[in-house]
């Protein structure tokens, strides 16, 4: 994406206000996520390891906006600080995905014949499951714990991603500076590296980033499954799943923590839509046209 | 001119489209007759707004198209009067109907061919007898040209070639028996001795249908083969309007002139293909004066002052540039 | 458009294939990336003699590919171990709740379908106002929520609070016995149709609004979303610009000709749906103790009832090639471009 265009696209973004509001949403989770452990106002509660037998069950107030839980930790503690879990998860899975996803459709694309369609075929077979259940199952055999999380969603992810790649490497491996770059001798390494993999990078990375939404649904799935990540780790899915058996007392520290899955998904779901519109050259008339 | 055979007429057209990169003044200032029985022929290159003409014409616009000013005065009644309901009820389709460039895009691909010509048939001839409809289908494929017209009423639009989809859509557009026929490049996507075998049944139908119509095309050739009367456009202005005859043997405006220049004659023995030197101006910025003036070798001051107006020269032979009418429009 | 018998044999080849691959990544994740197996499948309180059993049965003590052997030979009889939990065989237990599972489903994806589909069009035909916003508001939602979340909260609303729908169970039993209501195909909503028992009807009925909303949800916010996307596009298509100027009228051509252009995709992204709605039963079935695979599947992660997790696993891979092949099939009857 060059630079013009990613101007265009903020452009588009800011004359939309539903557009807005999904970036807004999007840079408060990732500053939350960095700033967490220093502007939680209970930082014990928020890692969860205290026990306050007093302050069991509280309803929302000022003092705990969230109210507090079966443990007597404040909910909003814990949910600031999950958003710093969410944001590692998030960025681990599709980090990890991208890291197996592109050599993997680079080389199936390049290559092509025989060895490339066995890629692409392994590819699919891992795409023939369900979304999430293969994670389930490789959550279920590594155990529960974070990294373990991160590694069952990549696992499951990128395929994904090396199909998107595979797809942009067969569109440009055969464009006329591929060529020139194979008639002066360069060896197929470097062209794939240097002069393939440049071009096929823009889409890939920008549909990665916009999937962090996603993954933070599908860890919280997991978690609530009891394969996600160990307690008392305050990851927004674990914290609605330890409110469950206590929903009917303090229905609070269920709510909330979904709430915020429900509000950082959201905003990155409203700035894929817009970066998707914005990078349509035929949605794009139709943007400008609704402001005429 | 006497209007009694007058049935369509077009009055200081003005449509703009709204884009992203500005508005785009497609077609200026475009006034033209069209009478019982003649068929005009509007040539133009592409970008030239020689489609949106046809489509202002049938009100099938798209929707950041905007009709500024003008009449299209069918029959008396003013077109860009009517009701979207009156439209397509009483005119579009049915007096006037239309033929497009793209024959593969013309018919819905999950639909039969005669699928789409009864529901044609049904609506604007309102038969209701299963088999008199599909008599009306079988005979209109037969009219056309078309051989074993029950095997293509049967078929999907890809399992048809390009030519035959063009003789179904000209079915479907007659089908109804209408006054008028827009063809709007009909035949640009076609082979070569497609096309002449399109044009030629155009012909003999413009006959037995008593058809007038209007041909949209942006090749000198086929508009000498097929017409009565030549409109040239440039850039959404018109530039010259006359019989076939007058105007490809007597051009006038210099456009035209080099327009003719181009094309290459088999009997003429060319170093090598003439073409006009520059390019089409951008349509978001058009020149201030006359469209064609920073390309024309005799441009004078006021071509770039001030757009050229139509002006008869001959009976019938109308031409807009400044070089004939000096003044012009304000 | 009828469908070649060559088009189903590729198509039935294709799917084996694609059972076979399905099958071999689950033994290799669930066999060869585990260091000690035997542990997952012998479940966590196992004594020493209980692991040793679980090695005798996954045959850890052959080399590797005679292991997958085993493996493939125990798939195709049946065999898929035995539930720790439940003390009894896998592909029985996961088998006696596929009805359950299917009813709800199938309920989701009609209300799915039924509401999705019209509110695409709406929002495709009235774009850039006011009803398009809030329907890409309420769509974006529709993607975003955790299907957990909404189950917990919409039984906390309509039973806790409100108690106006049950909050768990298929069926009152009390009405069961009552009413003498029994069941023959599994689907309560049919079976109770057949016997003439209208109050076992309705409160079946009552029993599935909630967790079929909940689960329809997602499905009926991507059918809208698809909707208005393929509508749009199908808008601007000449085809539709031909029909008009042919002088059908708008609303032969938008809801007979364009609509037929859209529901074929549509119908084609119900089988992809279909994986995120099935993963989904999981949790709302969960929350609504509705006793289905997801129930079953749930259950068994919450207890780390290795053998059964990995028969579910098994279980929905297969059956979600299957409805793909299914809807595959669907879509080019519909589709006469496709190729058989």
């Amino acid at each position: 994406m060059s630079f013009e265009e990613a101007r265009l696209i903020f452009k588009l973004i800011r004359v939309n206000p539903i557009s807005m509001t999904g970036l807004i949403i999007v840079t408060a989770f990732v500053v939350m996520g960095l700033l967490a452990p220093y502007i939680t106002p209970y930082p014990e509660d928020a890692w969860g390891l205290t026990y306050n037998i007093e302050k069991r069950y509280l309803p929302p107030s000022l003092e705990h906006p969230f109210g507090t839980d079966e443990m007597g930790r404040d909910v909003f503690s814990r949910v600031i600080l999950g958003a710093r879990f969410s944001l590692l998860i998030s960025v681990g899975v599709v980090g990890l995905a991208l890291l197996i996803g592109i050599p993997i459709g680079l080389v199936a694309g390049y290559l092509g014949g025989r060895a490339g369609t066995l890629l692409m075929r392994i590819t699919d077979m891992f795409l023939a499951f369900p979304p999430l259940l293969l994670a389930i199952a490789l959550a279920a055999t590594l155990g529960r714990g974070l990294v373990n999380v991160i590694i069952a969603l990549a696992i499951s992810w990128w395929p994904w991603y090396s199909r998107l790649v595979y797809v942009q490497v067969n569109s440009i491996k055969n464009l006329p500076y591929v060529d020139a770059a194979k008639i002066i001798g360069l060896s197929p390494f470097k062209i794939m590296v240097r002069h393939v993999l440049p071009n096929a990078l823009t889409p890939v990375t920008v549909q990665a980033a916009l999937d962090m939404g996603s993954a933070i649904l599908e860890a919280a799935g997991l978690s609530f499954l009891g394969v996600g990540v160990k307690p008392p780790t305050p990851e927004w899915g674990l914290l609605v799943s330890e409110g469950w058996a206590t929903i009917n007392i303090a229905w609070w520290s269920s709510l909330f923590p979904g709430l915020a899955i429900l509000v950082t998904v959201i905003g990155f779901n409203l700035l894929a839509d817009a970066v998707r519109e914005a990078m349509d050259p035929r949605l794009r008339k139709a943007i400008v046209m609704r402001r005429l | 001119m006497t209007s009694g055979n007058v049935i369509l007429n077009i009055k200081d057209l003005n449509v703009n489209y709204f884009t992203l990169e500005g508005v785009v003044k497609a077609v200026r200032g475009l006034s033209f007759t069209l009478r019982k029985g003649e068929s005009l022929c509007i040539v133009g290159e592409s970008g030239s707004g020689k489609s949106t003409v046809g489509l202002t014409i049938i009100r099938a616009l798209p929707s950041n198209a905007v009709i500024t000013s003008g009449e299209v005065v069918f029959n008396d009644v003013d077109l860009l009067s009517l009701s979207e309901e009156e439209m397509s009820n009483k005119i579009r389709g049915k007096e006037i109907s239309m033929i497009f460039q793209d024959p593969a895009a013309t018919f819905n691909p999950l639909f039969t061919i005669g699928q789409t010509l009864s529901d044609v048939v049904r609506h604007h001839l309102g038969i209701k007898e299963k088999d008199k409809v599909r008599e009306h289908v079988q005979s209109m494929l037969r009219t056309v040209g078309l051989p074993d017209p029950e095997r293509v009423a049967r078929s999907y639009p890809h399992e048809l070639s390009g030519g035959m989809l063009q003789r179904a859509a000209i079915a479907v557009a007659l089908s109804t028996n209408p006054k008028v026929l827009i063809a709007d490049e009909p035949t640009t996507m076609l082979d070569v001795t497609l096309q002449a075998q399109i044009l030629d049944l155009l012909r003999k139908l413009k006959e037995e249908f008593n058809l007038s119509m209007i041909f949209i095309t942006h090749n000198l050739g086929v508009a000498a083969e097929v017409c009565d009367k030549i409109l040239v456009m440039y850039a959404g202005v018109p530039f010259e309007e006359g019989s076939c005859e007058e105007v490809l043997l007597r051009p006038i405006h210099p456009y035209t002139k080099k327009l003719l220049e181009c094309v290459p004659r088999a009997h003429r023995r060319v170093g090598r293909l003439r073409y006009i030197p520059g390019m089409l101006p951008d349509p978001k910025n058009l020149p201030r004066g006359c469209p064609f003036a920073p390309r024309c070798e005799r441009a004078t001051e006021p071509c770039n002052e001030r757009l050229p107006k139509m002006v008869e020269v001959r009976s019938g032979h109308r031409v807009a540039c400044h070089i004939l009418a000096p003044g012009g429009e304000h | 458009m009828p469908v070649s018998k060559e088009y189903i044999i590729k198509r039935t080849f294709s799917l084996i294939g694609v059972v076979f691959g399905a099958t071999i990544i689950t033994f290799i994740i669930t066999r060869v990336v585990p260091t000690r197996p035997e542990l997952l499948w012998a479940g966590p309180h196992a004594t020493l003699e209980q692991i040793e059993r679980a090695r005798e049965i996954l045959h850890l003590n052959d080399p590797i590919y005679v292991q997958l052997g085993y493996y493939l030979r125990d798939l195709l009889t049946g065999n898929w171990g035995v539930s720790w939990r439940t003390k009894s065989p896998v592909l029985p237990g996961i088998l006696s709740a596929l009805p359950a599972t299917l009813e709800l489903i199938i309920v989701a994806f009609i209300i799915a379908m039924a509401i999705g589909i019209p509110l695409g069009i709406v929002a495709a035909l009235k774009r850039g106002t006011v009803i398009d916003h809030v329907l890409r508001v309420v769509t974006v939602i529709g993607a975003s929520a955790p299907v957990f979340w909404l189950a917990l909260i919409s039984q906390l609303i309509f039973s806790s609070w409100l108690g106006v729908l049950p909050s768990a169970k298929r069926i009152n039993e009390l009405l069961v016995i009552e009413t003498g209501f029994h069941p023959i195909t599994g689907f309560y909503l049919i079976d109770s149709l057949i016997q003439g028992n209208i109050p076992a009807f309705t409160d079946a009925l009552r029993h599935i609004i909630l967790p079929a909303i909940v689960l329809s949800f997602y499905p009926m916010c991507l059918s809208a979303r698809m909707t208005r996307a393929l509508m749009i596009e199908v808008l601007n298509e000449w085809h539709v610009r031909s029909a008009l100027a042919w002088g059908l009228p708008k609303r032969i051509v938008l809801y007979k000709y364009a609509l037929k252009n859209v529901i074929a995709p549509v119908v084609a992204s119900l089988g992809l749906s279909f994986g995120y709605t099935i993963i989904g039963a999981f949790m709302v079935e969960l929350v609504f103790v509705w006793p289905g695979i997801g129930m079953y599947a749930a259950m068994s992660l919450l207890s780390f009832d290795y053998p059964a997790v990995v028969g579910c696993v098994l279980f929905i891979a297969i059956f979600y090639t299957l409805i793909n092949t299914v809807v595959d099939i669907i879509h080019a009857i519909i589709d006469p471009r496709v190729k058989l």
